[in-house]
């Protein structure tokens, strides 16, 4: 050998490779620990909706629907007597309730953070208990849309 | 457990036995499996590899570690074919990356059949082991199939993380590596898939979804760390015949293992100089004109006790795996209160690190 007293320690490879051995597994199983933790947590996260995007979504959906409920009640007036008029807004109101309510329902069970921060809230009070959802008025549009159906 | 060990060869003897009839178990179930009708150069080449003489370790210690502890390893068949799959899958890989010529003695299927067709049978044999695991879900039920599915997925993960490791060290010629970082790429690389995987699986069979199937973690990890020694060490100084792959290969390709890194730490500077520089290149940039420096590195490896000390390491690691398999087993029904079988799995598994640094393959 070149040099036998560099590597006297070749008595202790056996031991010396258990210890680091050891180590190195330690090591591994701790940290496929952290990453199954890790892995545990994603399909939460994954699943979980951005508030403001539901936000967004929800204003959309509001606004289009509410448009469309005013525009088939306009239609509706239009052909009928002063009687069925009033019936047809009375529908038409219950119509709008119905869709707000349903989209605080859909609120609710994502578990988007307080609607009321949201752009849009607080419009369409007239329109039942629960009034955040409704749509955003364009720039001099009237507040209940297009056609106006205040009860 | 407390009665005095039989000789060795008795002990090989076992390990021989029961690898054999193990394999044959597991070949006939893997090749039953494998689909008749095929695009050429398809299926029938995914029997390729698991047809040709092999230890059969993988599926050998699924068996025996659902066995020994008062399973039924007939419930293991189809982890263990799992593992043979992964396995085989994970060596036509290896050959292609390495460039390898010889697998269990005969041509690599790169070298027989070209790239392209052996990475698409590296693939088949990957959806065979995943049809496999689907497999699992009818025979042991959804969570038990789940759980060894998690294992699978983390068996694959440790499994490409080690190669990219390695594949790392050679592309940016790590020179400056500790037999730590070896052992690291050892137990992802190789261990993962050879001992833990199979013996978590076994567990799990026996067990249920609800088995610590992590106690054998340690026994296995150290026997896969001196198997894969004794791998390197055959690899340089083994017989060809025996051997069944190119001897020297490892250095061939640059191979990092624990010898050449004891090698790096205990040569001249000059020395050194010389072994970076011919490491810094690739097989094929070597060309064949390199064989003066793989004799040169051999010569250099063997005049420093690095073979040496690295047979020391594994035997220091075997009596590691033992002690620690003895302390499970302490804990296991005792083999009176085994089935035959399963008396026998665990006379294998205690015989099995002994076996793994005397064998000459």
């Amino acid at each position: 050998m070149p040099d036998a007293g560099r590597f006297s320690e070749v008595g202790e490879q056996g031991s010396r490779a258990v210890i680091e051995a050891a180590a190195v597994l330690e090591h591994e199983l701790a940290a496929g620990r952290t990453d199954a933790t890790a892995a545990d947590d994603r399909p939460t996260g994954g699943h979980r909706l951005d508030p403001e995007e539901f936000g967004r979504l929800v204003q959309q959906v509001s606004e289009h629907t509410h448009q469309l409920i005013d525009a088939v009640a306009a239609r509706l007036a239009d052909n009928t007597a002063a009687a069925a008029a009033a019936h047809t807004r009375r529908l038409t109101a219950n119509a709008h309730d119905a869709l707000d309510l349903l989209l605080k329902l859909t609120t609710l069970t994502t578990e988007s953070p307080d609607p009321a921060g949201r752009p849009g809230a607080g419009h369409r009070q007239e329109h039942g208990p629960l009034p955040e959802h409704g749509p955003q008025p364009r720039p001099g549009q009237h507040p209940d849309g297009p056609e106006g159906h205040q009860e | 457990m407390t009665a005095a060990a039989p000789p060795l060869t008795d002990r090989a003897q076992l390990v021989e036995r029961v690898l054999a009839r193990y394999g044959e178990r597991t070949v006939a179930a893997l090749l039953r499996h494998i689909p008749e009708q095929s695009p050429p150069y398809l299926y029938e080449l995914a029997a390729d590899y698991p047809a040709r003489p092999g230890k059969g370790l993988r599926a050998a210690l699924c068996l025996a570690a659902c066995a020994a502890v008062g399973g039924r390893p007939e419930r293991a068949l189809n982890p263990a074919v799992t593992a043979e799959l992964f396995h085989n899958a994970f060596l036509i890989h290896d050959d292609i990356q390495d460039g390898s010529e010889l697998r269990r003695g005969t041509p690599t299927l790169p070298a027989a059949y070209g790239v392209e067709v052996a990475l698409n049978v590296a693939h088949a044999t990957h959806l065979l082991g995943h049809q496999r695991l689907m497999a699992n879900r009818r025979e042991l039920g959804d969570e038990l199939a789940w759980r060894l599915f998690e294992e699978t997925e983390l068996m694959c993960r440790q499994t490409l993380e080690g190669q990219a490791l390695e594949i790392a060290w050679i592309r940016d010629n790590a020179c400056a590596l500790v037999s730590a970082d070896y052992y690291r790429m050892c137990l992802k690389k190789t261990s993962w898939y050879t001992f833990l995987y199979p013996c978590r699986s076994g567990l799990l069979v026996a067990e249920g979804a609800a088995s610590d199937a992590a106690r054998l973690d340690r026994f296995g990890w150290y026997l896969g760390a001196a198997y894969q020694i004794q791998d390197d060490v055959l690899n340089l100084v083994g017989s060809q015949a025996d051997y069944g792959k190119e001897i020297a290969g490892d250095l061939w390709e640059g191979k990092r293992t624990l010898i050449l890194i004891h090698l790096l730490e205990r040569c001249t500077p000059a020395e050194r100089a010389r072994a970076e520089r011919y490491l810094r290149g690739t097989r094929a940039q070597r060309g064949p004109d390199a064989a003066e420096d793989v004799r040169w590195l051999l010569d250099r490896m063997t005049a420093y006790g690095c073979v040496e000390s690295a047979r020391e390491a594994a035997a220091g690691l075997v009596a590691a795996a033992e002690r620690e398999l003895a302390r499970v087993l302490a804990a296991a029904p005792p083999p009176a209160g085994l089935s035959e079988e399963g008396a026998e799995a665990q006379e294998f598994l205690l015989a099995l690190p002994g076996f793994v640094v005397s064998r000459g393959r």
